[in-house]
């Protein structure tokens, strides 16, 4: 496995990498350590399982288990390791957000929250504290630095890429950051991890998200973000049965809507959290010709200028994780952007991030929040 | 400059590690190789009870470490009592494990008062105004491992109006303060080897005679049933050479401390003069400083200095390493803002005054930067 090319753009003292105990943060670490830069291990604490119950000890992350795992890897490379406490950030910059994003009948992006508030922030600053010019992480994508400035760009492991959850990294942030692994496969990962003996080379791949084990519905109970049962409807009104709280549905979900029998798959259109409705039909009915997309943040050098005026200009756009995306015009007006799908469509579901990406599919331009 | 986590083996600890005799057998076995072992163990015992002026109407247990012995002395009043439970007293300034050995007391329906102060004079008092006919036990730590302060255990017997058990926590000042079994007036004492430079993994519970024998460990009939399970003897003889080192050097080397945390505490004063150190008792551990950086996070300002080879340290560590901020510091009344802004320094004495100078320069500087780099 050669060194990637992105950790030689920059001017480095030294780089704090989170270490979450599994094996692309571990590799991350291993690479810059033998890339030559002063690296130090830092396991983020962001949720406290046993206080907050529901999980076992094999917590997905920030178990003492992983920690013990980062632990093992830093000591084995050779770098430094400090596990810090980020559980207040992470309370009320995701997990509250989660839940109220949840209780207002929408679908929440917890991992871009945290990397925005988080991992590119709190931690960055946290890190300069000590001397830390660079923030490096394990996520799958790749920064490259051109004369008109940094692009954040996909990962070369396709199926890996998680670009997606980075939209809104600014310039200055994606200048201090460095993805070492962005450049290889999942498959070369594991191997470079086995090659060098690291204690994480087998670790299975943790879920989506983090802080939540078993059912989101039962988390998101626990927390007392649920709401109360109400109708489930046809669009003309028609009633089909109960619901068992809007926090439960997504748009464009089909399992799991409690009612059996139907000769067609039905899907949610819409929740309704003002009279507490959801409403299915079938997969036709959610087919629109555009959404909107709020909270806009454009890093791209080719479109950080844009949100301010009126803007036109056409990309792809990837609405949820492992969304291969498709062609959409892209029309704003005071920062709020109108998205028509131009060749396929897709269901949106409010909440999500809609990421913008260059027409070869390889930059991320920006992005922003899908709204009703 | 953390000894009060662990002091470091002392060089006459490292001497024996190096030139560690054969055998090292199990010492209750009755051939001549159980009896080697046997021997080491019972000339340890005898230089702790030595170090301790001696051990009047008490025997000293060997457990794997302070926290089992604290364990151990909290339960044993307990242990015997069904479903008349009673009473214990401890201070809200204890270890964690003698914490929470008291509130796990509670779900068999022991009634568990943890008793702080306002002042420093009120404290003994408040502690004995909690002790009732009911109260079986009662835990004051002799030495505060966060902020250094002494406290008056010596008082607790002649000043009880009831005759509860008094067991004291003396981890932190064995090694510092003059530590004398016969004239502190308690029950039940516990010591840890590796804050006086012994190894880690081995501590004692010193008890008076006359307890009920009730082992918090049970199995074979090892330290005279008290204590069940292998005598650990690597760990007894190093901490059997920490105590012997004790009695001869406590003295000099409580001087160095002294003289040492002066000097951190006059430099630091002088070059941020915003710092303010956490102390409650009149007296102090020689050796500890709590400091109050407004501003600095603990936890990173500890990182920082970590990369530059200081070892301080900032709350208590729970099992992930997450930093919690102290319950000392917020049971004496501080904010918790404040206590995630406290670091404390312990010395061990054998740092020399020029390494003393050098890291008192580093903190300041790293402070500096840190300050300089949240505002920049």
């Amino acid at each position: 496995m050669k060194l990637n090319t992105q950790l030689f753009q920059k001017e480095v003292t030294r780089v704090v990498v989170a270490m979450s105990g599994g094996v692309d943060s571990s590799v991350a670490a291993l690479l810059l350590h033998q890339a030559g830069f002063a690296a130090v291990g830092i396991s983020m604490q962001v949720w406290d399982y046993r206080q907050h119950g529901g999980c076992d000890s094999r917590a997905t992350c920030c178990s003492p288990d992983d920690f013990t795992d980062a632990r093992k890897v830093a000591a084995s490379i050779g770098v430094p390791y400090y596990v810090f406490d980020f559980e207040q950030t992470f309370r009320k910059e995701v997990i509250d957000k989660f839940v109220r994003t949840y209780a207002a009948g929408e679908t929440p992006n917890p991992c871009v929250d945290c990397n925005a508030k988080v991992k590119f922030k709190e931690l960055r600053e946290r890190a300069k504290a000590f001397g830390c010019s660079h923030v490096a992480t394990g996520h799958y994508a790749r920064i490259e630095k051109t004369e008109a400035g940094f692009h954040l760009l996909r990962a070369n492991d396709v199926d890996k890429d998680q670009s997606y959850f980075l939209y809104n990294l600014t310039q200055s942030e994606l200048k201090e950051t460095i993805f070492p692994i962005g450049d290889y496969t999942k498959p070369e990962v594991r191997e470079f991890a086995r090659e060098a003996e690291l204690a994480t080379a087998s670790k299975p791949e943790s879920q989506d998200i983090c802080f939540v084990k078993g059912s989101v519905q039962d988390f998101l109970v626990k927390l007392g973000g649920s709401k109360p049962k109400g109708k489930l409807i046809r669009r003309d009104g028609t009633a089909l049965g109960n619901h068992e709280g809007i926090h439960a549905f997504t748009v464009g979900q089909r399992k799991g809507l409690g009612i059996g029998g139907t000769e067609v798959p039905l899907y949610v259109l819409e929740i309704r959290p003002a009279t507490n409705e959801v409403v299915v039909g079938e997969r036709e009915e959610l087919e629109k010709e555009s959404f909107k997309v709020g909270e806009l943040t454009f890093m791209s050098p080719s479109h950080i200028n844009i949100p301010h005026g009126t803007h036109s200009f056409e990309a792809l756009a990837q609405v949820r994780h492992r969304h291969k995306g498709v062609k959409v015009g892209v029309n704003i007006d005071s920062g709020t952007a109108v998205v028509s799908f131009k060749e396929d469509w897709t269901a949106v579901s409010p909440g999500q991030a809609c990421v913008f990406y260059s027409l070869d599919n390889r930059e991320v331009l920006g992005g922003g929040r899908i709204i009703r | 400059m953390d000894a009060n986590a662990s002091f470091g083996l002392l060089p006459e600890v490292q001497d024996f590690l190096r030139e560690l005799p054969e055998g090292m057998l199990n010492a209750s076995s009755i051939h001549r190789g159980g009896q080697k072992s046997r021997a080491l163990i019972e000339e340890a015992r005898d230089e702790i009870g030595r170090a301790l002026g001696g051990v009047k109407n008490g025997r000293i247990v060997f457990t794997s470490g302070a926290t089992e012995a604290n364990n151990m002395a909290i339960g044993l009043p307990f242990a015997s009592c069904g479903s008349q439970a009673g009473e214990l007293v401890i201070s809200a300034y204890e270890h964690p494990s003698v914490r929470e050995a008291a509130f796990r007391l509670q779900t068999s329906g022991v009634k568990v008062k943890e008793v702080g102060a306002q002042s420093p004079t009120e404290l003994i008092p408040s502690i004995l105004a909690n002790v009732t006919a009911n109260t079986k036990l009662l835990s004051l730590m002799l030495a505060n491992n966060e902020t250094g302060d002494v406290f008056e255990v010596n008082k607790l017997k002649a000043a009880c109006s009831f005759a509860p058990y008094i067991h004291t926590d003396c981890v932190q000042a064995f090694g510092k303060l003059p530590l004398f079994w016969n004239s502190l007036g308690v029950d039940m004492l516990s010591l840890s080897a590796h804050k006086i430079g012994g190894l880690p993994g081995v501590g004692a519970l010193v008890l008076r005679e006359g307890l009920p024998n009730e082992p918090f460990i049970v199995g074979g009939p090892q330290e005279t049933r008290w204590r069940a399970g292998t005598e650990n003897i690597v760990g007894i003889v190093s901490f059997g050479i920490a105590a012997k080192c004790v009695r001869d050097n406590r003295e000099s080397l409580a001087r160095e401390m002294e003289k040492q945390k002066s000097f951190i505490e006059r430099y630091l004063s002088q070059e941020l003069s915003d710092v303010t150190f956490h102390r409650f008792a009149p007296t102090q551990l020689p050796n500890t400083l709590n400091v109050h950086t407004p501003g600095v996070n603990a936890d990173d300002l500890v990182v920082a200095l970590d990369l530059k080879n200081i070892l301080i340290s900032s709350g208590a560590a729970c099992a992930s390493g997450k930093p919690e901020p102290s319950h000392v510091l917020l049971a004496l009344g501080k904010s918790e803002k404040v206590a995630r802004e406290s670091i404390r320094i312990s010395v061990t004495g054998l740092e020399t005054m020029d390494q003393i100078r050098r890291a008192a320069e580093d903190i300041v500087s790293t402070v500096r930067e840190m300050r300089g780099g949240v505002t920049a």
